[in-house]
């Protein structure tokens, strides 16, 4: 054993990630995860509200000794203003 | 002029009803064209496609798609393309469609692509079965592209993928992630035969403009890289690329300063 301290935190936050891409009520892999101690934080963009929504349960399911800080956005995209031109 | 919507990665599910269609209501005067470049479902469920598809009822110009990764996800890829195709959409996989438009013939040849790096970090096609399935799937999808693309005769040639062919487009993503955002291939597949644009999607944390080592443009437009419904583009004969305003709504003023 080396006097590194272990930091699982790496392994967790992709475990995660997993979990976000396969709960059925979610299905999103691009929501961002970091852990800060016993914080689990989300941010980035999800496509509804119940996906957001989803996403903060099912890491509360994975981790229930862990707190949720959800920081992500729903999108919300209107149409553009601009067009480019093309020859 | 031949004017262009392109949009990618809506990821449309059931809770989405009622959240893209309001913002599509003026595309059809803006565009002669709608194509869509892949990931129309969360996970490739046909009864998201059926959501999406009432969703663009109202947009009253042809719509081209290939579908993306997340519309494979729950291996059902064949059911969305009857969904979507039943709602008069073409959905392109090694094939292409052309339209007259003002009197210029547009092609569009589509192709989903696959991944497997860029020049000097890229997934060699040797040793595991696995290992060489990956890089063949994206050899198969660029010699499809490429094929689909020489069969068109027209005044322009627009290449729609899912995955990205340059890497110019994928900054803003993780650079070790890569290689599974698509592949040199496919940008060597357009150079070979000459595109007019390239359209993709995949990259949300990517960026919107890059160019193939053929001086083909590329564009990412996928939704969240966009951070709007859809782009324009207006193929006019000129060679003026800078962007220009269009007269807009008042109510939509300002839409750029909120944050997402
Ligand atoms: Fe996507
Ligand atoms: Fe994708």
């Amino acid at each position: 054993m080396g006097d590194r301290p272990k930091d699982l935190n790496p392994y967790l936050i992709e475990h995660v990630r997993d979990a976000l891409a396969h709960d059925p009520r979610v299905g999103e892999l691009d929501v961002v995860v970091e852990i800060d101690g016993e914080t689990v934080v989300l941010s980035g963009t999800v496509a509804t509200a119940d996906r957001q929504e989803a996403a903060a349960d099912a890491v509360r399911d994975l981790l229930p000794n862990h707190h949720v800080r959800d920081e992500t956005e729903v999108a919300d995209f209107v149409e553009p203003t601009e067009v480019e031109h093309l020859p | 002029m031949i004017r262009i919507a392109a949009m990618a990665d809506v990821h449309f599910g059931t809770d989405a009803v009622g959240t893209l269609r309001p913002h599509l209501v003026r595309l059809a005067e803006q565009a002669d064209l709608l194509l869509i470049a892949g990931d129309l479902t969360r996970v490739g469920d046909p009864a998201e496609a059926t959501i999406l598809v009432d969703e663009l009822r109202d947009v009253r110009v042809p719509i081209v798609a290939v579908l993306g990764n997340h519309d494979y996800h729950t291996d059902r890829p064949a059911a969305v393309t009857n969904v979507l195709a039943g709602a008069g959409i073409t959905v392109l996989e090694g094939n292409s469609i052309s339209f007259d438009i003002n009197g210029i013939r547009v092609g569009v040849a589509g192709v989903k692509g696959f991944g497997g790096g860029f020049p000097g970090a890229t997934a060699s096609d040797f040793g595991e079965p696995e290992m060489r399935a990956f890089v063949g799937h994206t050899k198969e999808r660029a010699a499809h592209l490429e094929s689909a693309l020489r069969s068109l005769e027209c005044d322009r040639r627009i290449a729609l993928l899912h995955y990205a062919p340059v890497p110019e487009t994928l900054q803003g993503e993780p650079v070790g992630i890569y290689p599974f955002l698509g592949s040199y291939l496919l940008a060597e597949a357009i150079d070979r035969v000459g595109a007019d644009l390239v359209l993709h999607g995949h990259a949300h944390h990517g960026s919107e403009q890059g160019v193939t080592e053929g001086g083909v443009p590329v564009r990412n437009v996928a939704q969240p890289v966009l951070r709007r419904a859809y782009a324009l583009f207006c193929f006019d004969g000129t060679d003026n690329r800078v962007p220009v305003e269009l007269p807009s709504p008042p109510e939509l003023a300002g839409w750029r300063y909120n944050a997402h």
